[in-house]
């Protein structure tokens, strides 16, 4: 800018110009100073530019943050009070193996929903290998708690309501932070609540005369300390790495489900799965 | 004056301008040679991890230096701040820069801290965008431990040398990260001097 006042000035000083001149030679001049502007900085591309604009999209999806935020802290109170200390004692007194046991057995409960979402997305591979994987590890594997279909060449992977309404090209809407679930978005909070629908278990509570919802809130519980304790190192380091913890929480939330779904990682499969590096090569 | 003088003025300029743009292209970075960077560099800094007996103060200022020489951190940060890079006054810039230098130098030193056997093996190379490429690593971790995959994004800085640009896990950019971060924290505390203000006190520097 400073070039355009040079060359305002030097149309002052040259009375001679008409006015008319001046104004547009100062225009051009504008012009050109804010391209030799961008010139004098050479770091900002195109596509620097285009990814720029990708990451602020990304980031400004979010019209709902304000209340997004009031979630958000309100969950962070349960969290400190409760869910951490729950998933840090969970971590130190059950041994690694246990706590395996534990994601083996919540993974093959949640078989019916993944089935009918492999089914929903005419995946007939991938539904066979759930069906597989439920019937074999429901009987070898004692009641899912071993996933032994994993080591017979089935790995396990994880699909719902969110992802189908994906593949039949639904929008993620805005982010939403969900009480007690917390980051989430629109289709996938609609998805979360598809999922529990459709789940055998959840009907055990509603359609239950004999005594039995203690069955689908046990699991409820156990889903719980379970993600909460296998987040527990990444939660713990971007909350010392960051200044605005929502916002870390809510872009890392949106680039992770992207990846995921565009298959880029396959996140839909088990972080426990062997095929946990596909996606990176 | 004429017109077309005005115009041709203009155009000479404007032909100014445009001449040392071919330069600004990026030097193509050779994908072997980013490989053998990002292995050469992951050894030599887990060496310097895995040495318990080197002093503290020591310790700290090798890691520092490794961690500068190998992050081309003022491209970085100018791509953290995005589009707010050019609303800033130089002073906001430098300050800027020099904390978040500190604050990323503090983050992986205190991430290297807790090393406990990790090795890094580097397991292809793909093409990205500005000549630079993409390096893919395993981060091999003793059991019960799964391996974590990591990119790298490598080029050439304006020095002449290789650096990293970018790094990602499991999906998610370091950059896009803390870009997506900074930038709300401007939006929402008072343009990039709350930033500045947040990462002040962040670092421990109020």
């Amino acid at each position: 800018m400073e070039l355009c006042l040079v060359f305002e000035r030097e149309g002052i000083v040259g009375e001679m110009i008409g006015r008319k001149t001046t104004l547009r030679f100062v225009a051009a001049a504008c012009a050109v100073s804010l391209l030799v502007g961008c010139a004098s900085e050479p770091e900002v591309t195109d596509t620097e530019e285009a990814r720029a604009l990708e990451a602020e999209s990304l980031q400004r999806n979010d019209p709902l943050e304000p209340m997004n935020r009031v979630i958000f802290d309100m969950n962070q109170s349960i969290d400190i009070f409760l869910l951490r200390p729950i998933a840090f004692t969970y971590k130190e007194v059950v041994p690694e193996y246990g706590q395996a046991r534990v994601t083996d057995f919540l993974n093959n409960l949640r078989s019916p929903v993944v089935f009918l979402n492999d089914i929903l997305q005419g995946d007939a591979d991938a539904a066979a290998i759930t069906l597989a994987r439920f019937l074999f590890n429901s009987t070898f594997g004692l009641f899912g708690l071993a996933d032994v279909a994993t080591e017979a060449g089935l790995p396990y992977h994880d699909n719902g309501f969110g992802t189908t309404f994906d593949r039949w090209g639904m929008d993620e809407g805005p982010y939403l932070v969900l009480p007690l679930i917390g980051p989430s978005s629109m289709r996938d909070g609609f998805g979360i609540a598809f999922d529990t629908a459709v789940d055998p278990i959840t009907w055990v509570t509603f359609f239950d005369t004999n005594g039995y919802a203690w069955v689908s809130w046990t699991r409820l519980g156990l889903r719980v300390v379970d993600t909460r304790a296998r987040y527990y190192d990444v939660i713990e380091e971007v909350q010392k790495d960051s200044i605005d913890f929502y916002a870390a929480m809510r872009t890392l939330y949106r680039q992770r489900r992207a990846a995921e779904l565009s298959g880029q990682i396959p996140g839909i499969k088990s972080p426990e799965g062997p095929g946990q590096l596909k996606g990176m090569q | 004056m004429s017109r077309s003088f005005v115009v041709l003025r203009v155009l000479s300029l404007v032909l100014v301008c445009l001449g040392p743009l071919p330069a600004l292209a990026q030097t193509a970075t050779n994908p072997a040679q980013a490989q053998k960077f990002i292995q050469d560099l992951a050894d030599e800094t887990l060496t310097v991890i895995a040495n318990k007996a080197m002093p503290k103060d020591e310790y700290e200022s090798h890691f520092r230096s490794l961690f500068i020489r190998a992050f081309d951190l003022s491209d970085i940060g100018r791509t953290v701040l995005g589009r707010y890079w050019r609303q800033t006054t130089p002073e906001q810039q430098q300050d800027f820069q020099a904390l978040f230098t500190d604050l990323q130098v503090a983050t992986w030193s205190r991430r290297f801290a807790d090393y406990s056997g990790e090795s890094v093996k580097v397991t292809g190379v793909s093409a990205a965008e500005r000549g630079q490429v993409l390096v893919d690593s395993t981060v091999l971790r003793p059991a019960p431990a799964e391996p974590v995959a990591v990119r790298w994004l490598v080029g050439t800085g304006s020095d002449g040398h290789l650096h990293i640009y970018d790094i990602q896990v499991e999906g998610t950019s370091m950059v896009l990260t803390y870009r997506s971060e900074y930038t709300s924290i401007i939006q929402n505390s008072g343009g990039v001097d709350g930033l500045l203000a947040a990462m002040r006190k962040k670092a421990g520097k109020v």
